[in-house]
């Protein structure tokens, strides 16, 4: 069984790592979005 | 599934800090590079050092100094700097013939350091007198073919504007 508290970090960071997913598929899409402006 | 329902609120504190951090990440950065390594030459040594300014109250401080310069019958301009040593060939300089090389000569500049060491409001004092070969200062660059051939960089110079 793994502590509560473990438990809960481990939230945090599943979310933190989500979190920086989302952040750069969004900054991929902004740079094709430049790229496509570009040409 | 009963603690996500309890703790979900960590997720998402996690959630918005990552996508906080990939913003701080990837935002637009300057892109503009600050530089010191360009080459001081000898005319931009002192830029502000002397000369008229374009400002107005330099125009009107230059005005009242003539006026007052003529009442008081004393020189109020500053000299163009003077000749150390034995005249250079001035016919060197591209776009210099004969005729304006004479006319810089009556003016007292027979040296390429005098050229080079001109401030801009004297450069611009000199060539508005200078009748038909008005605008060739900065046409032919003379300033900064002087600047290399008072430096003795005739490499440098040859590079640039051709060969001497």
């Amino acid at each position: 069984m793994i502590p509560l508290a473990v438990e809960a970090a481990l939230l945090a960071l599943a979310g933190f790592a989500v979190g920086m997913l989302i952040g750069y598929v969004f900054e991929l899409r902004r740079r094709a979005n430049r790229w496509k402006k570009r040409i | 599934m009963a603690f996500l329902e309890i703790y979900w609120p960590v997720f998402l504190v996690g959630l918005i800090v990552g996508i906080v951090v990939v913003i701080l990440y990837f935002r637009p950065k300057q892109n503009v590079r600050l530089t010191d390594s360009v080459p001081l030459r000898p005319h931009m040594a002192h830029p502000t050092s002397s000369g008229e300014g374009k400002r107005i109250t330099d125009e009107a401080a230059a005005a009242a100094s003539d006026v007052a310069g003529d009442m008081l019958n004393a020189k109020v301009h500053q000299e163009l700097p003077g000749a150390s040593g034995p005249p250079d060939d001035l016919l060197k300089l591209k776009g210099v013939g004969p005729k304006l090389a004479g006319i810089l000569n009556e003016r007292g500049i027979t040296r390429f350091d005098q050229i080079a060491k001109l401030s801009p409001g004297q450069v611009e004092a000199l060539d508005a007198s200078l009748g038909a070969f008005r605008g060739r200062f900065e046409r032919d660059r003379i300033q900064d073919q002087s600047d290399y051939l008072a430096r003795g960089d005739v490499d440098s110079y040859e590079a640039k504007f051709g060969k001497l």
